[in-house]
Parts: C-alpha cells; structure tokens; sequence
C-alpha cells in the first residue's frame, strides 16, 4: 500500500466504457488518496501496438491492460505481461490463467436486438430462430471482417454442439447485411432499418431502450455468446503497485455491481446476487479461438463469402 | 561597381563565396531537409515493414509473403477494380462540381457570391464520418428521410434513392470532395488576371466558349493538382466506405486494410502495407503525369501589371443557376449540418418523436472536466501544426516552382508522400520511425511525435494551396525586386510573400481544420492526458455514446465555423498585394 501511494500513479488501458471509467477513477482516487488513475480507452488493435512498441523502446508507461476473450493470453504469449498473482481469494466464473498473468474482470453477453415495431419479439427465442425465411434479407449483422464480435460469434456457433456449421450455413444463406462498429447498428434498428441485429450486446441495447428506442434485446435458448473482458500487468509497469491495488479494485464486490448497472457486463467472480447471469453458448476456449484467429480469412471466406 | 586600378581586389576567394552562397541558401535547405525527413522516413520504414514478417524493431525476417499473399487474392483485383471506379467517378464528379462552384462564384455576376463562397469553404470541414453517418439517416432505401419525404408526396412507400450503394458512394465523396476542390481552385479562380477573358468575349465567343477555351485550360496546374489529390484521398478513405459501402458489401483498399490490422490476432502488417504500397505507387503514376502536364504548359496569370478579375454576365441563365446552386448547398451542405445538429439533440439518432429531445448530451459533453482542456489542446496542436505546415510548404513550394530542375520535381513528389498512403498505416511509419531514434531517444508519449505527425498529414493539402497560388506569379516581379538589388529572400518576403498571402493563410485554415480532424496518427500516438477532440468522438462513438459524440462533431464544425471567419477577417485585413 504504502509502494502503491509511492507510485502515486497508475495507468489503464484497454476496454472501457467512458461512463464507467470515470466512476472507476473517482471512486479509485478516493479509496486511495493519493494515487492518480489515468485511463486510455481503446480496441485491441490499437492498445497492442501501444504496448509492443512501449517495451520495444523501453519506455513503458502503461501499467494495466484489458481485453476480450483472448488477447491478454496473446499479450501473454508474446511477452507483454507479467504475473500480478494478485491477494485474493475469489472463485471465478470464467477462465482465469493459473499463473495469474491475467485475470476476468466480467462478461458481456451478446445475443439478438430486434426493433419491437417490426418483430414480434416472441417469435424470436433462439439463435435458429434467424434462420426462418421470413427473414431472409432483414438481418443486420456485425462485420466478421472488422475482427469483433461478428466473427467471434461464428466461432463459438461453429464450436458450439447445438449450432455448427449446418447453422451458419443456414444464417449465412438468409444474405445478412453486414455493419461495422458499435454505435451504428442500434441506431438502425431504432429507426426501423432493419429489423433484427445480432450479435447484439445487452448492455448497449440496453441503453437505446432507456433512450426510448423500441428495442428489445433476446437471450436465445442456446445461450449468449460471450465476450469476456480479461486484465493483466505490463512487463516492467512503471507503477506495479498501484497497479495491483486497482486489479483488486476493479475485481471488488462495489465495482463489479456498478459495473453491471452501468454496461451490463456480468461479474466474474462468484457472487449470489449474480446468480441470473446469462449462460453461454459455448465454453470459452481461447487456445482454440487464437487458432482459429489465425484461419479468419479462410473462415469467413468459407461460411460468409467475404 | 568597378575597383579603381591597382587596388587589392576584395571579392573573397571561391571556396569562400561557395560558403557565402552556401550560407544564404540555408534557409531554404532546412525545411527541405525537414521535408525529407518528414515524408521519407516513414514512408521507407513502411516500404522496409512490407517486405518483413513483423514490424520493423520487433525481430522477424525478410519475407515476401505479405506480396504473395495480396497478389494470390482475387479479392486483390476486385478491390482494385471497385477502389479504382469510385476514384475516378467520385474524381469527376467532385472535380466538374467544384470547378464550376469557384468558376460561378469568382468570374460571373451569380448573385450573393460571397455567401456561397462561404457556404462551400465550410463544407469542406464538415468531417466525413459525421457526413456519413448523416446521409445513412437521410438516404437509407428503407426509412430514409428522403425516401419517405418522397413517398408521402407520391402517396406510396419508395427506394427512390440508396446512399448504400456503388453511386451512393460516389454522391457522398462529391458531396464531401467537391468543395475541397473549389478550396484548392478558388484562389488561382481569384488571382487570375481577366484580360484575357475579356478578349475572348471582346472577340465574340460567348460566356461557356470563352470558359471552356481560356479560363478552365489556364486552370489547369490548379485544376489536375486538385483531381489527382480527390483520386488519392477516395482511395485512401475509410469512414465512407466503411459506414455506407459495407452494408452493400463494397470492399476497398482501406477496409481490406483495416481487416488485415484488425482481425487477426497478430497484426498482419505485412500484408496491410503491401496494399498502403499498391496506393503510394498509384500516386507515384498520377502524379508524375500531372508533373508532365504541368511541365508542358504554362500557366502563368499574374504578371507585373496591375490586374482585376473580370466579371462575365450569366445573362438569362442567371437565376436559373443561381437555383441550382441553392439547391445544391441545400442538399448536399445544409441538411446533412442540421442532420448532424438536430441528431445532438436526440436520445435516439434519427428518431424523430416528441419524447426523443433532449439537452442531455451537451449538458454531459459541457459539465465535463476534461471538455475545455480537450478543445484548448486541440486548438493549440492545430494551430502550431498548421503554422508550421504553411511555412515549410510555402517554402518548399516557391522552390518547386521556380525550380525547373529534376529536384524541383522530386520535392513535389515528396510533398505527396504523406497522402499516398493510408492515414492509419503512416500513422504506424510515425510511431515506428520517431519512437526509437538513434542514442536511445524516443519522442514516444511526447506532444512533439503528435506535433511532427500533424505537420506531415498537413504537408500535402498545404503544398498543393501555396503551388498554385505560387504557379501564377510570374517570376518578372521577383526579377525586378532583384535587379534592384534585393537578395533572394528579401525579393521573396517583401514581392512574393505579400502576393500569395491569402494563400497563405488560407493553407493555414485549411491545414488547421484538417489536423483538428485527425484520427488516425492521434490515436496511435497520444499521451494518455492528453487528448485532442478527434479521440473522444472516436471514443463515444465507439463506446455507444452516439450523443456525445454528435456533440463532439458539432463543437469541431463551430471550431471549423469560426476559424473561417478568422480568414475572411484576415483577408479583410491584410488583402494581397504589394504595400
């Protein structure tokens, strides 16, 4: 603690929304006089080659990373990270490294938004349930060449024993119009564009039916697909101390609560009050997803035509 | 004046006068010298990134599989294909537009000229992923405003129009290019002497005879500058094709690009700069004819004599253009601004039901602590940048053009460079060339690597303003300012510089609005702390918030707005000419 204080600072990088960063930074900088928390959000592409390139010219200013699923054991792979072996005494709901050079932070589950003016949202209640020709030309579907959860999606529903690859040739027969980025899909779906986008993230549906959009976002019966959020230390952190201290903070019972209010993203340890947490599709494995990362192109040429 | 015989002969000896020649061009060699190192450096290390297996400083080998890779995908030529047609329509259509805006608005008695002179300069600042998102609004074929403006008159649903769509794309990059080249065409428009137009008219030729044949061929210079540089910007452009081409399954360079750095688990750089290299080469092409174009011809339009535009009556067509042009700006300028102002107001983008107004997102955007430190940085990075942008291309133009030796031409094409390739991966040659200089220096984390990387994106779009403004003085006036005895650089600060000031501070506006704009070298290489207004609308956008970022997006086109005016108050103030 007292190391930590010393440090007096600690910086954070990777995935996270601006709502709860500044909610994570002003409680952190209260429960720890003292030690300043800077944060730069951003998607993985952009993060890796902040930090490759902050230990190719040892000149490290990064103290945490986070990413989803399995980049931080890419990070691993290559280097990038150093054991935290964090002082808790949690039972995580998602894989965690035994080495303790990555740690979940939470889940986010994705699964199908469907504008209430268009679909009998009923009729919707499984991932098969898009492949009905009623649909054929009316889904909207995140980019598998943009590298997020589009394509990460066909993953898990190929990998997963009630989908496979029959699935995701019946879903790609249905002629999906494909949309990158995560703003753009729901405001589509709000003002009617298309009727049905998935994967669909609920905390980000969420919000747009807060927002009043006549959006209702559907658990499909085979479970959601998942995108975990995982956190590690930097190789050689300049602040490793604080940086331990906000691991801990960010994985405490406060902060795994709010961070559910705030973006729908589900604790990652063993909570009762978390006991509702969407199941998923499909185990998460992600020595086979950085395999198979490797044969995208192939992938989403076979199944997608891309 | 000669020595009297028999005095000692002062002159110093050869070597010394080389020094002193040597010593006077100094100013002129050091921002070349900057120029160099600017636009090469990365460019080399990129070139030197395709052919390895990983980034240049991170290990790996020599390796020609990114090469093999790109040119064994038939997705390859396709993209190609598609890349290179939306170029050339988008190219022609921006280019006709364009020209015939600054033609109307600075040799034809069109009414309210100065207001549409306003109007198109603002155009160009509106940011394309706002432009974008706004015609995705207006002109989706499903519920867009348009389509269904059109069907309530007809009485039935319509898919009249269809902005996701090859010419969709093709009206979205007019809609954006268009006005850049009216920017970059406008001042040579202005400065053109209207002698011999008005011979032309004097001689019988009518108003469209007397354009075709003597104003648009002595545009010329001006004129192919701005089409090569649309050419290369559309292929280069990412947020148009990626918002608007994807839904209709469009691939072009940059979103292969973009897949390439994106979805695999490593980076594949390699096969990312393959096709940034396939574009610079394309550049390189274009380029070159446009220099033996220019070469070729001359396009001189100010000379010594005092001069004044000439004014051609539009006769009977007068309001019929004059309605063209409003309906034009209409469309293509006002309703995508009151698209983008009246969405910051909407909970729900494009939603537009009484309960979907709210101040929130600028209550939110206002009420934060890092809002105003955020548009003061940016402000003050795009301003230092563009200075500097203006002064290295200002200087390095008026060597170009006086210039008619093979290193005149090789500066010009230096000048491209930064454009040749894509935003995204020359933002990848700045980090790897400036994090890890010689004795352990690194500019990594720094404002100067964000300072150097603004002033090379702004390099291009600065060089091409101050070559055409430059192009047509004629070197008479500098001539006669040193037959009066003024040195090189007195007969340009006191006979050019005034002459082309308005260029000058025109680049200026231009290279600040552009550089306040920037995504891609910002992202890669800002401090956390230190973030410009670009990062956090990237951010919101990315992170859901479309509010905010549509706040964001507004507060950049007011900056865009008021910097505009700050030009016309200068040009107001210090008008071309000599004192």
């Amino acid at each position: 603690m007292a190391a930590a204080t010393e440090e007096g600072e600690v910086v954070y990088a990777g995935y996270i929304s601006e709502v709860f960063a500044t909610e994570l930074k002003a409680q952190f900088e209260e429960e720890y006089p003292g030690i300043t928390l800077t944060y730069v959000a951003g998607r993985v592409g952009e993060i890796q080659e902040r930090v490759t390139n902050e230990q190719r010219i040892g000149s490290v200013q990064t103290d945490v990373v986070a990413s989803g699923n399995q980049y931080l054991e890419v990070f691993r792979q290559a280097g990038l990270l150093e054991p935290a072996d964090l002082e808790i005494d949690e039972e995580f709901t998602l894989p965690v490294d035994p080495d303790g050079n990555w740690y979940p932070q939470g889940y986010i589950p994705a699964g199908i938004a469907v504008n209430l003016d268009m679909v009998d949202a009923d009729t919707i209640t499984s991932w098969t349930s898009l492949t009905d020709p009623e649909w054929a030309g009316e889904l909207l579907m995140d980019d598998p060449t943009s590298g997020s959860t589009g394509f990460g999606f066909t993953l898990e529903a190929l990998r997963s024993s009630e989908l496979g690859e029959g699935f995701i040739e019946a879903l790609a027969s249905q002629d999906p119009t494909f949309v990158a980025g995560i703003t753009q899909p729901y405001g589509q779906i709000a003002r009617g564009e298309y009727p049905i986008y998935f994967p669909a993230l609920e905390g980000d549906a969420q919000r747009e039916k807060s927002a009043g959009a006549p959006i209702e976002w559907i658990l499909p019966a085979e479970g959601a697909y998942g995108i975990a959020i995982n956190m590690g230390l930097i190789m050689d952190a300049p602040h490793p101390n604080a940086a331990k201290l906000l691991m801990c903070f960010v994985l405490s019972e406060e902060m795994q609560q709010l961070r559910q209010e705030i973006d729908g993203i589900y604790p990652s340890v063993v909570r009762s009050w978390a006991a509702d947490s969407p199941p998923l599709m499909a185990e998460l494995d992600y020595e086979a997803r950085i395999e198979e990362t490797d044969n995208a192109q192939t992938i989403n040429s076979t199944y997608w035509g891309l | 004046m000669s020595s009297p015989v028999g005095t000692v002969d002062k002159k110093p000896p050869v070597a010394g006068r080389r020094l002193l020649q040597g010593l006077r061009l100094l100013p002129l060699a050091i921002p070349i010298a900057i120029l160099a190192v600017l636009t090469l450096y990365p460019v080399l290390m990129l070139l030197y990134g395709s052919v390895r297996d990983a980034p240049p400083g991170g290990g790996g080998s020599f390796s020609l599989d990114g090469w093999i890779d790109a040119f064994s995908n038939p997705r390859t030529y396709s993209t190609f294909k598609t890349s290179f047609g939306l170029g050339l329509f988008a190219t022609l259509s921006s280019v006709s537009v364009g020209c015939a805006m600054a033609w109307l608005v600075t040799r034809t008695d069109l009414p309210v000229r100065g207001f549409f002179e306003r109007v198109m300069i603002y155009a160009v600042f509106i940011p394309a992923v706002v432009s974008a998102i706004a015609w995705s609004v207006l002109a989706n074929p499903r519920v867009g405003v348009l389509n269904q403006a059109i069907g309530g008159l007809l009485g039935r649903d319509v898919q009249a129009i269809n902005i996701y769509s090859f010419w969709g794309l093709v009206f979205q990059y007019t809609t954006v290019f268009a006005p850049l080249v009216f920017l970059l065409v406008l001042g040579p428009f202005k400065s053109m002497d209207g002698s011999l137009e008005e011979a032309s008219r004097t001689c019988g030729a009518t108003l469209g005879g007397t354009a075709r044949r003597i104003t648009f061929p002595l545009m010329g210079a001006a004129i192919m500058g701005s089409a090569v540089l649309v050419f290369v910007r559309v292929l280069e452009s990412f947020e148009i094709p990626q918002i608007l081409g994807r839904p209709a399954g469009i691939q072009v360079f940059m979103t292969r690009i973009y897949s390439a750095t994106r979805l695999s688990v490593v980076p594949d750089y390699s096969q990312a700069t393959v096709l940034g290299v396939i574009v610079l080469l394309t550049t390189f092409a274009l380029v070159g004819l446009q220099i033996l174009y220019v070469s070729r011809r001359s396009f001189v339009t100010v000379g010594g004599k005092a001069f004044r535009p000439s004014v051609a009556p539009l006769g009977r067509w007068r309001w019929p253009i004059t309605a063209i042009v409003v309906v034009y700006l209409l469309v293509t300028v006002a309703l995508p601004t009151i698209q983008i102002f009246l969405a910051s107001f909407q909970r729900v983008t494009g939603l537009y039901g009484k309960d979907n107004w709210t101040l929130d997102g600028w209550r939110y955007v206002l009420g934060q602590e890092w809002f105003w430190p955020t548009v003061l940085r940016t402000i003050g990075y795009a301003a230092l940048a563009g200075f500097v942008t203006m002064v290295i291309t200002t200087i390095v133009s008026y060597v170009v053009v006086r210039s008619r030796s093979r290193w005149g031409r090789a500066l010009e094409l230096l000048t491209w460079l930064p454009w040749a390739l894509p935003g995204l991966v020359l933002a990848l040659g700045i980090l790897w060339g400036y994090s890890d200089l010689p004795g352990e220096v690194s500019l990594y984390g720094t404002v100067l690597i964000m300072l150097i990387a603004y002033v090379t994106i702004g390099l291009p779009l600065g060089a091409r303003a101050m070559m055409g403004g430059l192009m047509q003085l004629s070197p008479e006036l500098e001539e006669a300012a040193r037959l009066h005895g003024a040195g090189r650089i007195r007969a340009f600060l006191t006979v050019v510089f005034p002459l082309v000031r308005q260029t000058f501070f025109f680049g200026f506006t231009v290279s600040f609005v552009l550089i306040s704009r920037e995504v891609g070298a910002s992202l890669l290489l800002y401090a956390p702390g230190r973030e410009v207004l670009s990062i956090e609308i990237l951010g919101a956008w990315t992170d859901g918030q479309a509010i905010v970022a549509l706040v964001l997006s507004c507060v950049l086109i007011l900056m865009a707005a008021l910097i505009i005016a700050l030009e016309r108050l200068t040009a107001k103030l210090f008008p071309t000419g000599l004192e």
